[in-house]
C-alpha cells in the first residue's frame, strides 16, 4: 500500500518536473539556437550582429504581440501582412505626394502627423475586422482573409503597383526626418527596438494587471461563460483586432522608414511568422492561454533561426522547411503540455482529498 | 402553401442564388457592352473551368467543418505547373503525370497528417505547407530552362471539340463525379455527417479521421492536375501563378451556397459560384480598372456573402459553431497558467 503511494508520489513529482521543463521550452529553445549558432557561425555573438538581429526580430515581434491577443481570444488575424503593406504605402504616399483633395488642393502633413494617420489607419482596418467578426458573425479566418486581399489591393491601388522611391521629404512641405524611426539609435540600440520594449512592457501590463487583459483571457477560455458573467465580449474582441492592426501599422512605418521607400508588396507572408512566434511562445491555438513575454522570446527564436541559417548559407527552401517544422513541433509540444497539466492537476486534487 | 414550398426549394437548393447571379450579370453585360460577345463568353468558360476544378477540392475540405480549409492549393498549383513542364522536357509525359500526381498526394498526405494526426488547425497547417511548396517552386524556378509543354496537355487545356473548350468538358466530368460522390455514395454521406457533427458521426461508427484526411488528399490532387493543365494553357510556369486561386476557390464555394462551417455542400453551386466570380473579374478587366481593384472586389465579395449568411443564421437563432472546447477539467489550470 505504502509502496504504491510512494511510487505514485514519485511519478507525480517527475511529471511535475517534466511540466516545468515544458513550460520553459521557449527559453530552452532560445538558448539552444543561440548556443548552436555561436559555435557554428563565427562572429555570431558579436555585439553588432546581435543588434542587427534584434532589429530584424523586432518587426516580427510587434506583429506577434498583436497576434497573441487575437489568438488568446480564440480568433486569428491573417490580415497583418497586408496592413503592414498598406501602412507603408499610405505613409509613403502622404510624404511623397501629400493628400490630393478632389477640389484641386494638396494637403501636406509633417512626419508626426503622417505617423499618427498611418497608425489610425491600421487601427481602422483592425476595427473593420472586429466589426465583421462581432457584428456580422463572419468567422475570424475568413473575415481576416478577406481584409488581407482588400488591404493588399488598396496598397496596390495607392501607386498603381509602383514603388514610392524617396520618402526623404522636402523643406517646403516641412515633412523631412522620416528616417528617424528606422535609422535612429539611442545608446547604440535602434529606436525600433526601444519601441518594441515599451510596447511589450505595456502589453504585458495590460494582459496581467488590467480588467481588459483578464477579460481577453476569459473570452478565449470560455466565451459563453464570459458573456454570462457580464463581460462585453464584443468590445474585447474589437479591441484585440484593433490592437493587432495598430501593431501591424507600426511595422509598416518601421519598414518604410528603414528603406526610405515603400513598395506595395511589403509584408507579404508576414502573418505566418507572427503566428509561429506566438505559438512557439506558448500561446494556445484553442484560446485562453498565452503570454506576451513568451511571444517575444518565440519571435527571437524564429528570428535567430532564420538569420543564423542565412549566415550559414542554408538554401531558402530548407529554411522554410525548418521553420515549418519548428511551428509544427511547437503545436505538438503545446498539446502534450496541456494533457500533462491536466493529469498533474488531477493528481494534486487526488492527493489533497 | 406554394410560398412555403418555394422557400423550401430555395433552402434546399442554395445554388439557385448563384445561378440567378450569373444570369443577371450576363444579361446586364450583354445589354451594356457590345464587347461581351460569344468570344469572351468562351473565355469565361475556360477560366471558370480552371477555377471550378480547384474549388471542388476546396469545397470537399470545407464540408468537413471545424473551420477546415486548404490554403496550400496555391503552392500545389504553382509547383506542379513547374514540375510537369520540367519533367516532361526530360522524361516524357507519363513520368510528368506521375510526378504531378505524386506532388498532389504527398502535399495532401502531409496536410492530412498535420490536421488529422497532430491536431494542428487546418488554417495554420496548410498555410505552412503552402509556403514550403512555394519555396520549392522558387528552387524549381532556378533550374527552369525554356518551355517544354506537352502537346497532349496543351490540347486538353487549350483545345476545342466542335467549339466547346476541352477543359470545360473535363471540368464538367469532375463536377459530375464530385456531385455523385457527395449525393449518392456512402462516403458522401459520411462526409456530410462529419461536417454537421463530428462527434455524432464518430459515435455512429464513421471513421472521421479517414474521411477528413481523404478530402485533403483529393483537394491537393485536383489542384496538382489543375496546375499542370494551367501551365500547359499559358504555355509555361511562373511563380505566384497559383496565388489567386486561394481566395477565388473560397469565393466560388461560398458564393455557390455551401456552408463555410461545413456539413452542407453543393457541387452545382460551386460551378455557378465559379462562373459568377470569373464573370465579375472579366467585367473588371473589360472596364479596365487599375491593378489592386480586383483584389479589393474579390475580398469584399467573399466577406459580403459570408456576412449575409452570418446574419441569416443569427435570425434563425442558430449559434455559430465554435472550435471544440477542451474538457472543463483544464479550465482551472489554464487560468493558473496565464498568471
Amino acid at each position: 500500500m505504502s509502496a504504491t503511494t510512494r511510487n505514485r508520489t514519485r511519478g507525480a513529482a517527475s511529471e511535475a518536473a517534466l511540466l516545468t521543463l515544458l513550460k520553459l521550452r521557449t527559453f530552452i529553445a532560445l538558448f539552444a539556437v543561440l548556443l548552436a549558432f555561436a559555435v557554428l557561425v563565427p562572429n555570431f555573438v558579436a555585439a553588432a550582429n546581435l543588434i542587427l538581429m534584434a532589429k530584424h526580430v523586432t518587426l516580427n515581434a510587434f506583429l506577434a504581440i498583436g497576434m497573441t491577443f487575437v489568438i488568446i481570444t480564440g480568433g486569428i488575424d491573417l490580415s497583418v501582412g497586408s496592413i503592414v503593406g498598406l501602412s507603408a504605402m499610405v505613409a509613403g504616399g502622404l510624404l511623397m505626394n501629400g493628400l490630393v483633395l478632389p477640389i484641386g488642393y494638396t494637403v501636406w502633413f509633417n512626419v508626426l502627423e503622417t505617423t499618427l494617420i498611418t497608425l489610425a489607419l491600421g487601427i481602422g482596418v483592425g476595427a473593420i475586422n472586429g466589426l465583421l467578426i462581432t457584428r456580422l458573425n463572419v468567422a475570424p479566418f475568413i473575415a481576416t482573409l478577406g481584409t488581407l486581399y482588400v488591404a493588399r489591393g488598396a496598397a496596390l491601388l495607392m501607386s498603381e503597383g509602383r514603388t514610392f522611391p524617396n520618402l526623404a521629404g522636402t523643406p517646403e512641405h516641412a515633412n523631412q526626418g522620416f528616417d528617424l524611426l528606422g535609422g535612429g539609435r539611442l545608446f547604440n540600440v535602434p529606436y525600433s527596438v526601444w519601441a518594441l520594449i515599451v510596447l511589450a512592457l505595456a502589453a504585458s501590463y495590460l494582459a496581467r494587471s488590467t480588467p481588459l487583459g483578464r477579460h481577453i483571457f476569459a473570452v478565449g477560455g470560455n466565451e459563453r461563460a464570459a458573456a454570462l458573467s457580464g463581460m462585453r465580449v464584443n468590445r474585447v474582441k474589437m479591441f484585440v483586432y484593433m490592437f493587432s492592426g495598430f501593431c501591424a501599422s507600426i511595422v509598416g512605418l518601421i519598414i518604410a522608414s528603414e528603406l526610405m521607400a515603400s513598395h506595395p508588396a511589403t509584408g507579404e507572408t508576414f502573418e505566418l511568422n507572427a503566428i509561429a512566434a506566438s505559438v512557439l511562445g506558448g500561446t494556445s491555438m484553442s484560446g485562453g492561454r498565452g503570454t506576451v513575454g513568451g511571444t517575444v522570446i518565440g519571435a527571437f527564436v524564429i528570428g535567430i533561426l532564420s538569420d543564423g541559417l542565412v549566415m550559414m548559407g542554408v538554401s531558402s527552401f530548407w529554411q522554410t522547411v525548418i521553420k515549418g517544422l519548428v511551428i509544427i513541433a511547437a503545436v505538438v509540444v503545446d498539446q502534450a503540455q496541456r494533457k500533462l497539466q491536466q493529469r498533474v492537476a488531477l493528481m494534486q486534487v487526488a492527493r489533497a482529498s | 402553401m406554394t410560398g412555403a414550398r418555394i422557400s423550401e426549394f430555395f433552402g434546399l437548393n442554395r445554388w439557385v442564388w448563384s445561378l440567378g447571379g450569373v444570369l443577371i450579370l450576363w444579361a446586364i453585360l450583354s445589354v451594356a457592352t457590345s464587347s461581351f460577345s460569344l468570344q469572351s463568353l468562351s473565355g469565361v468558360a475556360v477560366s471558370a473551368s480552371f477555377l471550378v476544378i480547384v474549388a471542388l477540392g476546396q469545397m470537399l475540405v470545407i464540408t468537413t467543418g471545424r473551420g477546415n480549409i486548404d490554403l496550400s492549393i496555391a503552392g500545389v498549383i504553382t509547383l506542379s505547373a513547374f514540375v510537369s513542364i520540367l519533367v516532361n522536357a526530360q522524361a516524357g509525359l507519363p513520368v510528368a503525370l506521375v510526378s504531378v500526381a505524386a506532388i498532389g498526394i504527398a502535399a495532401g498526405a502531409v496536410n492530412a497528417v498535420l490536421v488529422v494526426g497532430l491536431g494542428i488547425p487546418a488554417i495554420i497547417a496548410t498555410l505552412a505547407t503552402g509556403y514550403m511548396l512555394a519555396t520549392a517552386s522558387l528552387v524549381a524556378n532556378r533550374s527552369f530552362a525554356g518551355s517544354g509543354v506537352s502537346p497532349v496537355l496543351a490540347a486538353v487545356a487549350a483545345g476545342r471539340i466542335g467549339g466547346m473548350p476541352v477543359i470545360a468538358i473535363v471540368a464538367l466530368v469532375v463536377v459530375a463525379l464530385v456531385s455523385l460522390l457527395l449525393g449518392r455514395t456512402a462516403y458522401g454521406r459520411a462526409l456530410s455527417a462529419t461536417g454537421q457533427n463530428a462527434r455524432a458521426a464518430r459515435l455512429a461508427g464513421i471513421r472521421v479521421g479517414r474521411v477528413v484526411a481523404a478530402t485533403f488528399v483529393a483537394s491537393s490532387v485536383l489542384a496538382a492536375f489543375n496546375g499542370a493543365l494551367l501551365g500547359a494553357y499559358v504555355g509555361g510556369a511562373f511563380l505566384e501563378m497559383g496565388t489567386p486561386y486561394i481566395l477565388q476557390s473560397l469565393g466560388a464555394v461560398v458564393l455557390g451556397g455551401s456552408l463555410i462551417f461545413g456539413g452542407a455542400s453543393t457541387a452545382l453551386g460551386t460551378v455557378f459560384g465559379s462562373l459568377l466570380l470569373v464573370m465579375v473579374v472579366t467585367t473588371m478587366q473589360i472596364v479596365g480598372l487599375p491593378p489592386g481593384t480586383q483584389d479589393i472586389v474579390q475580398g469584399a465579395v467573399v466577406i459580403a456573402v459570408l456576412a449575409l449568411a452570418g446574419r441569416s443564421s443569427i435570425r434563425r437563432g442558430r449559434v455559430t459553431p465554435r472550435p471544440p472546447q477542451p474538457p472543463p477539467s483544464g479550465a482551472a489550470e489554464r487560468l493558473r497558467a496565464t498568471h
